[in-house]
């Protein structure tokens, strides 16, 4: 596809438009930037407006654009499972979220890490957690390069020199605004990633006729648009698993340390799953690129693209491409934003400086963006290692979730202690990781255990041994400290 | 005593609601719904299920806050 000046133009006043606002964000708001809590959660200040396009911004990515059309080209309707999970996160999200935001606003907690810290009274299993966290943020944000090298290369730019100077941006943005850059920014994301997947939708509706032609079309070649049988236990597994996993992003975190009170936390589970159109139409988008046979080489991630190619003309293109640059710099913003949180508060602050000022950790913060998003543009440019991003994405949720006791279910069970939930987590994350060896990486599927998600066969592993291993802790009259009071725990205001 | 009791009947309908009524309708029925026909406006069931499901959700969730914890919108 050929591209005229114009359309260059538009692409560059779109992009352009996002890194001024991010910039501005630093004055957004007037705060004193040097206090950790302003600079890395913005003060725990916003409502809920910003906190939707926050969090939004952050779990529908460019992404979302690329993989599942590209997942219903060649796997039909097992990527359903991410229009399903959603409907696990957000009734989970209203359940637990509060619970967790209310003891960190008391304690001036800014990541899930320093949570476990004062629960367990635990600087061990609080690293773990935050390594753990850390492992999972790393691809994720290679992956936003990746997905801006894709569309600079279709644009024909040198690759390497406009990829760097794509992601010097971004770093300088969180650099200077912290979490006040990239919420500003993910409101004009949003806004044109809504559009133009709202401008595709009324186009292919009209014409496809509803889509209903789309589906009978491939119906009768004999390619299943259903969930396949032998992976009914597979979708079922990824939809759970996934679902309850999603809290645990360190990511995901910060925007709900963030919000204003647990009431902002509650309204969003409501307006967040709005999003979730999203998905589905882009699965069905997937579809047409299937039925229509717009994609020859069978690339699968060439789907989306390839719908955009055939029926839209080049400004438009342009446009997506634009929303797809900054769909990909918001979330890899806040993901190395998180990710320095993590450095900073549970590594570099407990291990290495227990009485470093305010301004000192945001200081180690700000070093720490660079460092990781200097460290996800290795991983995205080196081939060697670009190759491994996705495997180590089918890792990411499965060893999220294996810290689901230590950050959600000691909320609950206040008496679990340090050793059985340390136990488990270690059983749980030797599981998946032999899992993954055992597919060779290529699928977080175990065909051994029926198709089923690995991260789930791990957190059953986690949650048996940290029942047998809490039963020993009883019998030897174990007392568990914390530094958390019983009236912390609270659901409300 | 009969305060915890009310609050204690509160969490139950909190829970089905938030977790039990979801995680049975759309993950452990999808053997169930993961049919092609009947067929709404060309979609087939799979599809169509799901996407009103996006919609039914926040509605569950809404009642929730609403009714069960009675906090304010505004």
């Amino acid at each position: 596809m050929n591209f005229t000046v114009f359309d260059y133009t538009v692409f560059f006043l779109i992009v352009l438009a996002v890194i001024v606002v991010s910039f501005l964000g630093a004055r957004w708001r007037k705060a004193d930037l040097s206090k950790i809590s302003e600079w890395s959660i913005g003060g725990r200040h916003f409502g809920s407006v910003i906190v939707w396009f926050l969090m939004g911004g952050d779990i529908y990515t460019a992404y979302s654009l690329i993989s599942i059309p590209g997942g219903a080209f060649s796997a039909g309707g097992l990527i359903l499972y991410a229009t399903v999970y959603g409907a696990i996160s957000y009734p989970f999200l209203y359940f637990v979220a509060p619970r967790l935001y209310l003891i960190a606003k008391k304690y001036n907690f800014i990541t899930g890490a320093d949570y476990v810290n004062a629960r367990f009274d635990s600087r061990i299993l609080s690293l773990l957690v935050a390594l753990t966290g850390l492992l999972a943020m790393l691809p994720y944000i290679a992956l936003q390069i990746v997905g801006i090298k894709y569309v600079l290369e279709a644009m024909k730019f040198p690759v390497l020199t406009s990829f760097i100077i794509a992601f010097l941006i971004v770093a300088a943005f969180t650099i200077v605004a912290g979490l006040r850059g990239p919420a500003l920014g993910s409101v004009i994301k949003d806004v044109v990633l809504w559009g133009i997947i709202l401008t595709v939708l009324v186009v292919l509706w009209m014409k496809f006729s509803g889509f209903g032609p789309v589906f009978s079309t491939l119906e009768t070649s004999g390619k299943t648009v259903l969930i396949p049988d032998k992976l009914m236990l597979g979708f079922i597994t990824l939809a759970f698993g996934n679902g309850v996993a999603w809290l645990l992003f360190p990511n995901l975190l910060t925007g709900i340390f963030g919000s204003k009170s647990a009431r902002i936390i509650k309204k969003n589970s409501i307006l967040l799953p709005v999003y979730q159109i999203w998905l589905m139409f882009l699965a069905i988008f997937g579809l047409v690129a299937l039925a229509e046979n717009l994609v020859p080489s069978g690339v699968s991630s060439l789907a989306f693209p390839s719908v955009l190619a055939t029926y839209f003309p080049s400004t438009f293109v342009v446009i997506a491409f634009s929303g797809i640059i900054i769909g990909s710099m918001v979330p890899a913003s806040l993901q190395a934003l998180a990710s320095a949180n993590l450095i900073t508060r549970n590594i570099y602050l407990e291990f290495f400086n227990k009485n470093a000022p305010e301004s000192r950790q945001v200081l180690i913060g700000r070093i720490f963006v660079v460092v990781m998003i200097f460290a996800s543009l290795l991983f995205a440019i080196v081939p060697a290692a670009s190759g491994l991003i996705f495997y180590l994405l089918t890792m990411s949720y499965a060893w999220l979730l294996q810290t689901l006791p230590a950050i959600i279910i000691s909320m609950y069970w206040k008496n679990l202690d340090k050793y059985s939930t340390g136990l488990g987590w270690a059983a749980g994350f030797a599981v998946v990781t032999w899992g993954l060896f055992d597919v060779h990486f290529s699928s977080s599927l175990i065909p051994t255990f029926g198709y089923m998600y690995v991260g789930i066969i791990g957190l059953a592993v986690n949650l048996a041994v940290l029942l047998v291993a809490r039963a020993i802790v009883v019998s030897l009259k174990y007392r568990s400290t914390t530094k958390l009071q019983p009236g912390d725990y609270a659901d409300f205001d | 005593m009969s305060l915890n009791y009310a609050r204690r009947n509160r969490l139950i309908l909190k829970l089905t609601l938030l977790m039990f009524i979801p995680w049975i309708a759309l993950v452990f029925a999808a053997p169930l719904y993961n049919r092609y026909y009947p067929t709404v406006g060309g979609w087939p069931f799979l599809y169509f299920y799901l996407f009103i499901w996006i919609f039914i959700q926040p509605v569950i969730t809404f009642v929730v806050y609403k009714f069960v914890d009675r906090e304010a919108w505004l």
